[in-house]
């Protein structure tokens, strides 16, 4: 007898192409994630605002592609300087579309972070439907020169393709 | 002339028979599917309620409330991207909408208050936004209710920024509605009317340095818009978190004028 079943657990696991871009739509990163790093600072990546006009980011911006295939993803972007004058830590803020990069369908929920303040960690999670593309924006929000190097953690998805029993 | 989008958030047919309880049936939060898009983060809230805007009030209306969120991204709006259809952008687009901001009121409403009510958004950024058009709401050092339309204008800038300005001060409480006609392009305008019928009274200019000329071309034409409440100050989270904003009958076009 021969099972075969999909989205089961145990037996084979195959990574998703899941891809990051570092600005939009950017250059590719390669798979698995481990995690990945940034500075929007540096970044040439400038989006200005989102959501039809309703999010400004006037400061540089850093975008990351994931292409969905049904899975959850919870990704946790944490700033690591202290660049900021006066407030001594920048105030990072993240935003997942949908669709096209800087002018796609902007997630509610927790596809929007910016819960915390200065030097805090924020978290988005969303279910990445299958064949559509997400980006992540890493912004900081109302002030331009609030910018600033982060690194980003969490899980994406690892889907199981194919299960066989012979 | 072709509507690009009305959304009046009312059925007033159904209105007009007079069904019992139909407004209330009728207002529910469902009707937010009419719009490309809503965004709502953190605890903001948008919903579809009894009793329009208008001088003969429709059966429903939109409400907006960052739900006391604090956060700088705070945001609940609601997104029309039909404009985007057209390759580079409407390039002259209308519109007109209704709104109460009542709830903003008080000796808190200072010159530090401001919250964006509409967004038109270009085809492309220049000077570090993209928003053709922004319709702020404010207040000033008389606690007074004031509406602000800041413009893209390029080189027609009196200041560095590339916005043009206009503040209509002392808007009074109560029900109000505001039509724009955009014309883009590097001799571009825009024209207002606030409570005015904008299809048998002359609207006012936003003033530049070069008169009323508005040099739009590095934005494009219009390929969106949002209402709702968004890119707020500081203070007015402070003081403001929890106040409903009201908004409906929006009407976009690309010539015609719309009227109340």
């Amino acid at each position: 007898m021969k099972l075969r079943a999909l989205l089961c657990l145990g037996a084979f696991l195959a990574m998703p192409s899941f891809t990051f871009a570092a600005v939009c739509p950017g250059t590719l990163l390669s798979k698995p994630f481990s995690g990945a790093s940034g500075n929007t600072c540096a970044s040439t990546n400038s989006i200005t605002s989102m959501c039809g006009g309703g999010l400004d980011s006037p400061g540089n911006d850093d975008a990351y592609q994931i292409n969905g295939d049904g899975s959850s993803v919870s990704l946790t972007v944490t700033p690591t300087d202290t660049n900021v004058p006066a407030t001594g830590a920048w105030d990072v803020a993240v935003q997942v579309m949908s669709g096209t990069c800087a002018t796609g369908t902007c997630l509610s929920g927790t596809g929007s972070a910016d819960s915390g303040g200065n030097g805090v960690a924020e978290t988005v999670s969303f279910t990445a439907t299958a064949a559509t593309t997400y980006y992540v924006i890493v912004y900081s929000g109302q002030l331009a020169a609030n910018c600033g190097s982060y690194t980003i953690s969490g899980s994406l998805p690892v889907t199981l393709e194919k299960f066989s029993v012979d | 002339m072709k509507s690009l989008k009305t959304l009046m958030l009312a059925v007033a047919s159904l209105a007009g028979l007079g069904i019992a309880g139909s407004a209330f049936a009728q207002c529910a939060d469902t009707n937010l599917s009419a719009w490309s898009s809503t965004f709502t983060n953190n605890a903001t809230t948008l919903h579809v309620v009894a009793t329009g805007l208008e001088a003969t009030p429709s059966a429903c209306k939109l409400t907006a409330n960052l739900g006391g969120s604090t956060q700088q991204n705070a945001t609940a709006i609601v997104i029309d991207t039909t404009p985007g259809a057209t390759a580079g952008g409407e390039p002259r687009y209308r519109a007109r909408f209704y709104f109460n901001v009542d709830a903003v009121t008080g000796a808190s409403l200072n010159s530090g208050i401001q919250s964006t009510l509409l967004n038109v958004v270009g085809n492309s950024a220049s000077q570090g936004f993209n928003q053709i058009l922004r319709v702020l709401h404010r207040g000033n050092s008389s606690n007074q209710h004031v509406i602000r339309l800041a413009a893209a204008c390029g080189a027609n800038s009196p200041s560095a920024d590339g916005l043009c300005r206009v503040d209509i001060s002392n808007v009074a409480a109560g029900n109000h509605y505001l039509e724009v006609d955009i014309q883009t392009g590097a001799t571009g305008s825009v024209t207002y009317w606030l409570d005015s019928n904008a299809t048998s009274t002359a609207g006012t200019l936003i003033p530049s340095n070069s008169g009323t000329t508005l040099n739009m071309s590095a934005w494009g034409g219009v390929v969106s818009m949002s209402m709702g409440i968004s890119n707020t100050s500081p203070n007015y989270r402070a003081s403001f978190a929890s106040a409903t904003q009201n908004f409906d009958a929006f009407d976009s076009r690309r010539q015609t004028a719309i009227g109340p």
